[in-house]
């Protein structure tokens, strides 16, 4: 019930895959493209943001009891080193704390080789299946 | 750069200036990584009768700090200039440990990020910082 089902409209529109889930963890991929630079011609912040915000909100989906609705009420990145519009940056988000109401999450967002580009932390407010 | 000499001098510092004022105290240290402690009692709690989010910022804080500057030449520290903590559950008593570790040492600019578990090794609070290389003891009188 939880399980996401089919991505979301921004999901398809940016082309956000899901390659890994785990109990607490997800990893998802974007392929970067020259659509998505900013004026300095790297990926523009708030592509990394929206796919850390994404892989941790698909991290939470995988809890036990289920998480039927979730929304992001606190989210911080730190923008470590710069990618380059081509590169796939992966996502991987784990679940930090799962609590009644609120799940908090972490997230290393990785270009080219490892290379690390971000790190993140969300909040999200969360209605959670009855055990 | 791995600054042993440094990780040894901050685990045999003794606590003065504010760790004197909150009793913490270094107990583990080495290149990367820094652990504080501190035993909470009536003094660190607020009005609510839990440990005050401030104090438990303050050991994350300089866990964080410490830590990067294990990896930090002679002569050079830093100092905070962001920093970003969750509060995940309350303390009311009992030892608190700050966990400290480095994500990464830019040419500018440092990341850590810090744990800080109560006794029973529960997640108490999760932060994370940035930080800005400093000649040493700069700001002192």
């Amino acid at each position: 019930m939880s399980e996401v089902k089919t991505p979301s409209k921004a999901w398809t529109w940016l082309g956000l895959q899901t390659v890994e889930t785990g109990e607490g963890t997800a990893t998802v991929e974007m392929k970067t493209t020259e659509e998505m630079a900013n004026h300095s011609g790297f990926v523009h912040g708030g592509m990394i943001s929206t796919l850390a915000d994404s892989a941790m909100g698909r991290s939470l989906r995988t809890l036990k009891p289920g998480v039927v609705r979730a929304m992001s009420f606190d989210l911080k990145l730190n923008f470590i080193s710069a990618a380059r519009p081509g590169e796939t940056l992966r996502a991987t988000a784990r679940v930090v704390h799962a609590g009644r109401r609120t799940v908090v999450t972490d997230c290393r967002v990785e270009g080219r080789d490892g290379k690390l580009v971000a790190t993140a932390s969300g909040t999200f407010a969360v209605t959670r299946e009855k055990e | 750069m791995k600054n042993a000499i440094r990780a040894e001098e901050l685990l045999a510092a003794k606590p003065d200036g504010w760790m004197q004022t909150l009793g913490a105290r270094i107990t583990e240290a080495e290149p990367g990584r820094v652990v504080l402690e501190l035993e909470a009692g009536p003094q660190h709690r607020h009005g609510g009768g839990v440990v005050q989010g401030g104090v438990i910022t303050q050991i994350a804080d300089a866990a964080m700090g410490m830590s990067l500057a294990t990896l930090q030449e002679d002569g050079m520290w830093n100092t905070t200039i962001e920093l970003k903590i969750n509060f995940i559950r309350p303390v009311i008593s009992g030892r608190i440990r700050a966990v400290g570790r480095v994500v990464e040492i830019k040419q500018t600019l440092m990341f850590g990020e810090a744990d800080v578990l109560d006794e029973h090794d529960r997640l108490v609070a999760r932060a994370s910082s940035t930080c800005l290389p400093v000649p040493e003891g700069q700001g002192r009188e």
